[in-house]
């Protein structure tokens, strides 16, 4: 018997059944075995054939049981991994098993595209879920973004050598001599990674996100707020350095900033000049800050006693 | 290309500013495009950083909101994707290819040898090798499953286990769509989640791993017995369950926990200690359909009571390690996978594990069990967790390292517990060093990485540099 038949029977003989449940969602066995279906002519379409092995980097979410079956179906050997694994852990399974395809959540992207080098016959990077998770410390993190039109770079691997070399210079700039690039990842010192970035595109626009560590971040808090256990603390998070660690000094956001703005001066021969959002973009950005908050409901805001509001009100002092 | 961008600074904002001001920008970008104002938006860099903590989440990330709060994080969601919207640039998105696609498939007619799917085993030595399992091995799991616990259609399964894990992949994703049962799927596992899906869903059997049984004993105490009254069956796997946490489990729940003993490359389960006629510590007999013996190093099979190597032989054994003929004939002998697993069978035919042969040390010239160690040392009260390895000692001898958990609120120091070890095992087996830690570190399925312990081991997590 193939694996791939065994949705489609169901999917005949009681079509309306629950086939899975997830997160308050039911999928009946007859909307099971077309989400697979779809997904094995999607990976059809992009010449996925028969004996190919597609890796599959995913939770438990329905798109792992679409993907798996889609597999199956096709006769596509599907290869699932460890979604907590990292760096040479999947390049290592991703060139053994010469994984044609990969099907992974959107956060795993960055890790994919630095050992996209070490993996030749990785061809499709598949993305699905919308789980991906930054945390931001006012202590570490600083972010450079960049909306720029894609007719600035030659193609995509252009704007990540481009982008990844002005970040490279800045680390250097700031002391971090053994900083190093690998084309489209991170800027690491020892293996850890000091600055990472990732290239999203809207139609003919790219933006670049690019996440770097000015001092140490210390991720027990946040992954608190996550629930995870610590017996997995350690493989959640990828293994990170930063300025601070790597120079014994913490730059202020203005040293990063004239590094940042050094490096890509030096790669892209531009000035930066200090500007505000237009009034246009000032209405957006209103709209884009209540939607990321109203996404999730804020955390209640510590109250002020009544009474000495009041008192300010009345008086306009402290 | 030369010319003059414009640079925003927001050196004092928050995640939520992190967030909205690319989009912000890069939304006028497009829309200006289309409305043909004079002004196009220039080519813009932002610089931000935040003034409190924050996490930015998609939205299908579970955050425990007041945790968050009261640590001070200040939690914000991404946009959803949807088509043509956002997203990483040179990948395809799932739900495109997905709508873009017709739904009509007819699936392939896979041959008896035909490779389903491959998984790498942890690899508790070397590099992870490629488990080659066939349609036909996961069809004979599921029939072994079925002598077990027989189908009633209305089964619903939830695996805590993940199913890029082999117990997961075979035992709930396969399984459950194998006898048309309806499997709920936990994305992110919390014992307090899982606790209120199964509720919530019916949940009557579930696949989980000891490290998940613990937390339910520790969450059911503290609740009532009434949280999962629909629960029936019970499966642990992927590492054993002490007998005390079967009672503890009972006693909560008013369940035998039935544990299975299995690998990678026996598509899982390959011997079950039944709920019924459980036998303390014991992997159980094997399963209908598969064979399994005890052998000496030069492969004569040993009588009951008699130490040797575990083999396996039956319908669910793969086939091999993929593109490694040379491993493959070591671990596959005439159709007998050798386990590694160093055991003996009793007279009742149930199966017992002492030992793993990889992880023997040698002292000495002695072959020695970490597990005596580890025992000796978590039979100290204060001791939670223990994990021992070998190592090299300056001087070129041969020592033993062990690394400890203390439980909570306790303190002991080396010299205590190495007396402590004097007391009760011969001096070659007291660890010559003791080190100790917060927690071990522990693979996706509770197992202990002793690899991760040992000397010279490096973190295959990092990317380093290539030699240019």
């Amino acid at each position: 018997m193939s694996l791939g038949m065994l949705v489609e029977r169901w999917a005949r003989e009681r079509p309306k059944d629950p086939a899975l449940i997830c997160e308050g969602r039911t999928i009946s066995f007859g909307d099971l075995d077309k989400s697979i279906n779809r997904v094995a002519n999607g990976f059809q379409s992009l010449g996925i054939v028969r004996g190919d092995r597609v890796a599959i980097m995913l939770p438990n979410i329905p798109e792992f049981v679409y993907t798996f079956y889609a597999c199956q179906k096709l006769g596509a050997v599907a290869v699932p991994f460890n979604t907590m694994y990292k760096g040479r852990e999947i390049s290592h399974i991703l060139r053994d098993a010469g994984a044609k395809a990969i099907v992974c959540l959107t956060n795993s992207v960055q890790l994919i595209n630095e050992v996209r080098s070490e993996t030749p016959d990785l061809e499709h990077v598949i993305t699905t879920g919308e789980r991906t998770l930054t945390f931001a410390d006012p202590e570490s993190t600083v972010f450079v973004q960049a909306i720029l039109g894609k007719s600035v770079f030659a193609d995509l691997d252009d704007a990540y050598r481009t982008i990844g070399h002005a970040m490279l210079d800045a680390m250097v700039g700031l002391g971090v001599t053994n900083a190093w690039y690998r084309h489209r990842g991170s800027v690491r010192a020892e293996g850890h990674k000091l600055a990472g970035s990732l290239i999203s595109e809207i139609e003919d626009v790219y933006i670049v996100n690019v996440l770097c560590f000015r001092g140490s971040i210390d991720p027990t808090d946040f992954l608190y707020a996550l629930s995870v256990p610590p017996e997995v603390k350690d493989k959640a998070v990828e293994p990170l350095t930063s300025i601070e660690e790597q120079t014994g000094t913490k730059p202020s956001v203005e040293e990063v900033r004239d590094a940042v703005v050094a490096g890509l001066k030096k790669q892209l021969g531009v000035e930066l000049n200090a500007g505000q959002l237009t009034r246009e973009e000032r209405f957006g950005y209103t709209k884009q800050r209540s939607l990321a908050h109203r996404r999730t409901k804020p955390p209640a805001a510590p109250r002020e006693p009544l009474w000495p509001r009041i008192k300010r009100l009345f008086t306009g002092k402290k | 290309m030369a010319g003059s961008w414009r640079l925003i600074e927001n050196l004092a904002g928050d995640v939520a500013d992190v967030v909205a001001m690319p989009a912000a920008v890069a939304e006028g970008r497009i829309a200006g495009r289309y409305i043909m104002t004079a002004n196009a938006t220039p080519e813009t860099v932002i610089l931000q950083r935040v003034t409190q903590k924050g996490i930015i989440a998609g939205s299908e990330v579970v955050v425990d909101k007041e945790e968050a709060a009261r640590r001070d994080i200040d939690v914000v969601r991404q946009g959803k994707a949807a088509r043509g919207s956002l997203k990483p640039a040179g990948t395809v998105s799932l739900t495109e290819l997905m709508a873009a696609s017709s739904d009509a498939f007819e699936a392939v007619k896979a041959n008896d040898a035909e490779l389903s799917t491959l998984i790498y085993t942890s690899g508790t030595t070397g590099k992870p090798k490629g488990v080659m399992l066939t349609h036909t091995n996961f069809v004979a799991e599921c029939e072994v499953v079925e002598t077990v616990k027989p189908t009633k259609p209305d089964d619903r399964f939830a695996s805590l286990v993940p199913y890029f894990h082999v117990f997961g992949l075979a035992d709930a994703c396969v399984l459950a769509m194998y006898r048309g049962n309806t499997a709920v799927l936990i994305p992110q596992y919390h014992p307090r989640t899982f606790l209120k899906v199964a509720h919530d869903t019916g949940v009557n059997i579930i696949m989980a791993i000891p490290s998940q049984y613990h937390h339910l004993i520790l969450i059911g105490k503290r609740r009532s017995r009434e949280e999962l009254p629909t629960l029936e069956f019970c499966f642990s796997g992927a590492a054993p369950l002490p007998p005390r946490a079967v009672e503890a489990f009972r006693e909560v729940y008013g369940i035998m926990v039935t544990q299975g003993f299995g690998m990678t490359e026996t598509t899982s389960a390959a011997s079950v200690n039944p709920a019924e006629k459980q036998k303390v510590g014991s992997i159980g007999v094997p399963c209908p359909g598969v064979e399994m013996k005890i052998f000496d190093d030069d492969g004569v099979e040993q009588p009951p009571g008699r130490h040797g190597e575990i083999a396996i032989k039956g319908p669910i054994v793969t086939s091999g390690y993929y593109n490694l003929p040379e491993e493959t004939a070591l671990a596959l002998e005439n159709g007998w996978l050798r386990t590694g697993d160093i055991g003996y069978r009793d007279d009742d035919g149930y199966f017992f594990i002492t030992d793993r042969k990889k992880d023997i040390i040698i002292k000495g010239g002695y072959n020695i069990s970490p597990r005596e160690i580890e025992d000796t040392l978590t039979s100290h009260d204060k001791i939670k967790e223990a994990a021992v390895v070998g190592f090299q000692k300056k001087d070129g001898e041969d020592g033993i390292r062990a690394y400890c958990v203390v439980e909570e609120g306790q303190s002991v120091s080396a010299e205590e517990l190495m007396h402590f070890c004097r007391k009760s095992l011969s001096s070659q087996k007291t660890p010559d060093d003791i080190r100790f830690m917060g927690a071990l570190p522990r693979s996706a399925t509770g197992k202990v990485l002793r690899k991760e312990l040992r000397e010279g081991y490096s973190d295959p997590r990092l990317i380093t540099r290539e030699h240019e």
